[in-house]
């Protein structure tokens, strides 16, 4: 049974880059998504992980379980970046102002496409960890054979 | 048959399945901030009873338990995904070779119960 | 005719063959010194396996290779003294 914990660490790791990732191809993708005059339209997103501290004053084996499931990561929430709109010169445009200039989400395309890679790195990651976490079960199968 | 070897062997087999998952804990945590990557006491509990005592008793007291990495020169530790990668090969192929040993250790005995007739 | 038997050479001769010093003694002798190499090799491979355990450096293959000895010298000697009981046995049922 505590290899379903491995699998399970690995599980939730897995599913915190793959939010990540999510949410950068997301900022990506409304890169040039122009927000209204009244201001309604798309504010870049970023991704908010954490983990509860966990304090144990003694040792044993239950403490170790409990130790590890609150260590797993967990999206702590999905919040709006601090950014201001960039300004973009489309003159014709219907939602532009009197200057011509149309508003669109800051977006740092090279901040995206870096949080793009990072996750994609850290997933392998656990899938790498979530694969020989499975061989060593299927080992500890073969004993005595 | 002597049987300290396959006491310590299976304290190994606890220790390197709980290294596992604070390896893995570590991987999945390599992007939060904040994070202080996790360890397993094992082989100081082991290097603290002395090498001749390692028998019986002495042994009980040994158990695996996961901790935080200590600060080293005073900076908080932080997740490396290169290095912990590299620790998971390295405790993969360790829990393996314990597990093959063990196995081919115990079956010696075997002999002894299936062949010996008479 | 049937020559008397001391005509057939020096029978001290063929003593002296049994009990030459550069010959291991006895059968006994030897199954204890295969029982003793089997004990040694058992403890090798029991130290082996503490040291992989402890994260001490041993070679793996070192580790494994004296599991396999300590399994064949203790084959052997299993073998060996069932080839005797065997033996043992036969001769118990032999008609006189």
């Amino acid at each position: 049974m505590d290899w379903l914990t491995s699998f399970a660490i690995s599980g939730a790791g897995m599913k915190v880059e793959q939010t990540r990732f999510n949410v950068a191809a997301l900022n990506l993708a409304n890169a040039n998504a122009v927000i209204g005059r009244d201001g309604a339209g798309f504010r870049p997103l970023s991704v908010i992980t954490g983990t509860t501290n966990y304090s144990a004053p003694f040792k044993s084996y239950m403490q170790n379980e409990q130790m590890l499931a609150s260590y797993a990561p967990r999206i702590q929430g999905i919040v709006e970046q601090n950014v201001s709109p960039r300004q973009i010169s489309m003159p014709g445009h219907p939602e532009a102002d009197d200057k011509g200039f149309v508003q669109v989400p800051g977006v740092n395309s090279t901040l995206e496409m870096l949080n793009i890679i990072t996750a994609l790195r850290a997933y392998e990651g656990n899938v790498v960890a979530m694969n020989a976490a499975k061989s060593m079960a299927q080992k500890a199968l073969d004993i005595g054979s | 048959m002597p049987t300290e070897g396959m006491a310590i062997a299976r304290l190994a087999l606890d220790a390197a399945m709980l290294r596992h998952q604070a390896i893995a804990s570590n991987i999945a945590n390599v992007n939060n901030p904040g994070y202080v990557p996790l360890r397993v006491n094992f082989e100081e509990q082991l290097a603290s009873v002395a090498e001749n005592q390692r028998s019986g008793d002495k042994l009980q007291g040994i158990t695996p338990f996961i901790e935080q990495e200590s600060k080293s020169n005073g900076l908080t530790p932080q997740v490396a995904l290169d290095m912990e990668i590299v620790k998971l090969n390295m405790n993969t192929l360790h829990y393996q070779a314990l597990l093959r040993a063990i196995s081919r250790y115990t079956s010696i005995e075997g002999i002894a119960i299936t062949e010996g007739r008479r | 005719m049937i020559d008397p038997i001391a005509a057939y050479g020096n029978m001290e001769s063929i003593g002296n063959v049994a009990t030459n010093a550069t010959r291991s003694t006895t059968f006994i002798d030897w199954m204890g010194a295969e029982l003793t190499k089997a004990n040694g090799a058992i403890n090798d491979a029991d130290v082996n396996l503490k040291k992989l355990a402890a994260n001490e450096p041993v070679a793996l293959h070192e580790v494994m290779l004296s599991i396999e000895e300590a399994r064949l010298q203790f084959q052997l000697v299993t073998q060996v003294r069932n080839r005797i009981l065997d033996t043992y046995q036969d001769l118990l049922k032999m008609q006189i």
